[in-house]
């Protein structure tokens, strides 16, 4: 449908800088997910894109032609907002109608496109309600159904799941995910939710700061994040400060962490210190000379699912993992642990 | 235990003793246009209350008096102008104090309400010297205008507190669905701020009807609103005639309370 | 904010409105008191200080100066006692009660300030309604002369302003938490000292917006003391009045209502200023 480029996008109000040149890309059909905490500056970006807000320098092209002199109005972009934003004095119908009507467009073209759009996001017979009237995953789906029924170039979502309930979170994601793609639609999406961001998007572009730490596939974003904000932010993560690091190939290290050497993966062209990634599904309770680590079982707390245990190793650095749930541990035992080496990783502690 | 039945009792004393005291006030406040409404209906030729048997005969006397009439219709073709003049202007200027933030819009409320914060007095005899100035002094005009900046903090209040309750996610919406700022307005924002709008509007004209102190200082030469007439009539003949002008009156602001009610809610209103 | 933003130009007219037809009017009349009498005119070319002299110099100014500022206290005093019961009341009732009292609260406010003193003149007879209830309790022997007296040009003043202390006050009062109440009485407080300890000193928000406004509002109030206040008794706005409609003299009746200003001015700075303490702990 449309390849969208932002870059070096820049925002300044009165004495912050939200956006400190920002670059992207969409290929078409994509879903690209803005990721970070609030103020990271993922919402000013989606805004910009939107035309809600004026860029102070960078540009934003569609299919290579630049768009920040178009205003929001002509835009052709749908958006979903995070409240949702219906009219509350339009029924679920004339609210999905609401752009098609300003296109003046025969009321009978209207009528179908609304029909089917509300087949499509499962809102048969809603239509003669008013949206205090229907619940809060019903007023999402209109909200979708009102920016898809105008055929967008592009979709941007602005947290669009953060006032639904858990179960229903669920829903409406795979919802989103499934129509994003089956329509083609490139789409931006706004979250401060990693595993949302994670299960629905093609790329991910982890905010920091009004820059992005990292934009990749949401595999490289989790397993071979460049700095440890990222890994920090997309999942529960280890951190192992290293004493030796020499290089011994391309973007391989041998390492000496916690007492033991290891030959890992990492980030390309680290100098200086670093720091190993050790995601808790990589490692595993072992007798204590089986390990590569030697620890103290310091907390363990059963979660149905899993065991999660917390490691105390002899440099005093703390691991945590997951076991087995089955598997029996008592607080003050002495354990090995071994290392999946396919998972670990090499990084610097902040981004060059 | 007698302590705790005692302790009881003196509670229920207390209790007792203010809602009569309630009750007291309450007649306090609405006494005087209770009164004046029994007046009205007097068949004696006096004010007084309670009246002297029942008739609608100082009605009658009322719209057969020019002065009182023509008071009316001037204080009603005024209370008319005003409300619709504020209510254009105020809606602009909450649609601009929307996007005004920070500190400067505290400012902008202040100076928004500034007609109601200062004097009625001052505000007369400056204009009344401004007036005079651009020649527009005694006349309708003139008049009209004082009427319009003294009633126009009662229509931005209302219309701004509507404006508040409508999210500026709308309007994006509604932009990105490709509205321009017109289409918003009207299909939008309009139908939402309307009973904030009519409040407002209502609230204008019920305040202009009443004021006194202006009007008397910006009076056109040979016309008079209804509430200089009715002072001039009560300095001069007290005859029961002013209780049925002032009871059309208060029935006007009782229907202008009731329309609050129904539009708005008067606890949101206030 | 952006400067550019064309909304802000939808505020031109407001601003026009109140700058063009209040501000400047208010500060030209500073200008005004400084005018010499005019001959055929309102007010003369040439500038000088003599009205300011003349108010300044005559005892009987002072005194109706005095009258207008202790009088307007009076009122904003008997204001705040007759609102906070009933701004109380208020803010506990809920659904059509509520609607109710508002409506009670919001029809006088609604009614013009003449059609309300008129209703006091009715009362007022020598034969009327409050010579009776004053009678039938026994508090006098006699029916009173209460029209054009201070007495009721007070009460009437306390009537019309009533609702502008009742609706801050009450905001005030339903911004209060109970559970403040509730642990207040928890750490052992009567009902006494939870209203003398937590709700008095938190309802100030409310309290002080209220009696400024009232006070203001009746240092120049005109119309009640011209009808209920007879011919004997001057207060300044009648004074003021007096000056601009009947002698024409604008200069001079600029000086009045100057010097008015400037004193209620200092009667508020003064209160604001003794209240300050108590205000920067109860605001929210």
């Amino acid at each position: 449908m449309a390849t969208v480029e932002v870059r070096d996008l820049r925002k300044r109000y009165q004495d912050f800088l939200a956006l400190d040149g920002v670059s992207l890309k969409a290929e078409s059909g994509q879903l690209v997910t803005l990721l970070g905490p609030s103020g990271c500056g993922k919402s000013t970006t989606l805004r910009c894109l939107a035309g809600f807000l004026e860029a102070n320098g960078g540009d934003i092209t569609v299919d290579g032609e630049s768009i920040l002199s178009t205003p929001a109005n002509r835009r052709g972009f749908g958006v979903v907002f995070q409240n949702y934003a219906l009219f509350p004095h339009m029924t679920v119908a004339e609210n999905i109608g609401y752009g098609l009507k300003l296109q003046k467009l025969p009321k009978s073209e209207i009528e179908t496109r609304v029909k089917d759009v509300m087949q499509l996001v499962r809102l048969g017979g809603l239509g003669d309600r008013l949206p205090r009237e229907i619940s809060g995953g019903q007023q999402q789906r209109v909200a979708l159904a009102r920016a898809l029924v105008l055929k967008p170039k592009l979709l941007l979502l602005d947290e669009p799941l953060a006032n639904l309930d858990a179960r229903l979170r669920d829903e409406v994601r795979w919802l989103i995910r499934d129509l994003q793609q089956q329509s083609g639609i490139t789409a931006f999406y706004v979250t401060h939710d990693q595993s949302e961001a994670m299960a629905m998007s093609d790329m991910v572009a982890v905010m920091k700061q009004g820059r992005v730490a990292q934009f990749a596939t949401p595999r490289e974003i989790y397993q071979k994040p460049v700095e440890r904000y990222v890994a920090d932010f997309t999942g529960e993560a280890n951190f192992i400060a290293c004493s030796s690091v020499m290089s011994v190939g391309e973007a391989r290290y041998a390492v000496t962490a916690a007492g033991a050497s290891l030959e890992v993966a990492g980030v390309p062209e680290i100098t200086g210190s670093a720091e190993l990634l050790l995601r808790p599904e990589a490692l595993e309770l072992t007798a204590p000379a089986a390990g590569t680590f030697q620890g103290t079982v310091t907390k363990s707390a059963f979660l149905g699912a899993a065991l999660h245990c917390e490691i105390a190793l002899a440099d005093g650095s703390i691991l945590k993992l997951t076991a087995e749930p089955n598997h029996q541990v008592e607080t003050g035992e002495e354990v090995g642990i071994a290392i999946d080496h396919s998972h670990t990783w090499l990084m610097p502690e902040v981004a060059p | 235990m007698s302590e705790a039945t005692s302790a009881f009792s003196n509670q229920r004393a207390v209790n007792i003793g203010f809602g009569v005291l309630i009750v007291l006030l309450y007649v306090f406040l609405m006494a005087p246009l209770v009164m004046i409404v029994g007046a009205s209906f007097t068949n004696g030729l006096l004010i007084e209350f309670p009246p002297q048997g029942l008739s609608l005969r100082w009605y009658v006397e009322f719209f057969d008096r020019q002065d009182l009439v023509d008071g009316l219709l001037l204080s009603l073709r005024i209370g008319a102008v005003t409300a619709i003049v504020t209510m254009t202007v105020a809606m602009m200027a909450a649609m601009a104090g929307q996007v005004i933030s920070g500190r400067l819009s505290g400012w902008f409320q202040l100076g928004m309400t500034l007609p109601l914060l200062v004097p009625e007095l001052l505000t007369a005899v400056g204009l009344l010297f401004f007036l005079y100035k651009i020649q527009l002094a005694k006349t309708v005009m003139g008049l009209q205008m004082g009427h319009i900046l003294m009633s126009f903090p009662y229509a931005y209040v209302s219309i701004a507190a509507a404006m508040r309750q409508v999210p500026a996610s709308l309007e994006e919406a509604s932009a990105s669905m490709g509205a321009t700022g017109w289409q918003t307005f009207r299909l939008v924002i309009l139908p939402l701020v309307m009973p904030g709008l009519a409040m407002g509007g209502i609230f204008a004209f019920i305040n202009s009807f009443d004021l006194y102190t202006i009007s008397l200082l910006l009076k056109p030469l040979g016309g008079n609103t209804l509430p200089l007439a009715l002072f001039d009539f009560l300095t001069y003949e007290f005859k029961p005639t002013a209780a049925a002008a002032a009871t059309l009156s208060i029935l006007l602001s009782i229907l202008g309370v009731a329309l609050v009610q129904k539009l708005v809610g008067l606890q949101r209103a206030f | 904010m952006s400067l550019r933003n064309p909304k802000l130009f939808l505020a031109i007219p407001a601003i026009a409105l109140i700058f063009v037809f209040m501000i400047l009017p208010i500060t030209n009349m500073v200008d005004m008191s400084f005018r010499t009498p005019g001959q055929s005119d309102p007010f003369g070319d040439d500038y000088t200080t003599m009205h300011y002299d003349r108010i300044v110099g005559d005892a009987y100014y002072w005194g109706v100066l005095l009258r207008s500022l202790l009088t307007a206290g009076a009122v904003t005093l008997l204001c705040l006692l007759v609102s906070y019961p009933i701004a109380w009341h208020m803010s506990k009732a809920k659904g059509m009660k509520a609607v109710f009292l508002y409506a009670c609260i919001a029809s006088p406010l609604m009614t013009g300030v003449l059609v309300r003193n008129f209703g006091w003149m009715i009362a007022a007879a020598l034969n009327g309604p409050l010579n009776e209830f004053l009678l039938g309790l026994g508090i006098i022997q006699q029916p009173l002369r209460l029209l054009f007296t201070q007495g009721l040009v007070i009460l009437a003043l306390v009537h019309v302003f009533v609702p502008f202390m009742v609706l801050p006050i009450n905001n005030a009062l339903r911004n209060i938490s109970p559970t403040l109440i509730e642990a207040s009485t928890s750490m052992g407080a009567t009902r006494r000292q939870v209203f003398r300890d937590i709700i008095l000193p938190l309802s100030f928000p409310g309290i002080y917006p209220g009696m400024i406004l009232v006070y203001v509002l009746a240092v120049a109030a005109y119309v009640t003391p011209a009808l209920l206040g007879g011919q004997m008794v001057s207060y300044m706005p009648t004074l003021i009045i007096g000056e601009l409609t009947g002698t024409f003299q604008w200069p001079f009746g600029s000086a009045l209502a100057i010097v008015l200003s400037v004193s209620t001015i200092l009667v508020v700075g003064l209160f604001t200023a003794l209240t300050a303490r108590l205000m920067e702990r109860s605001k929210a």
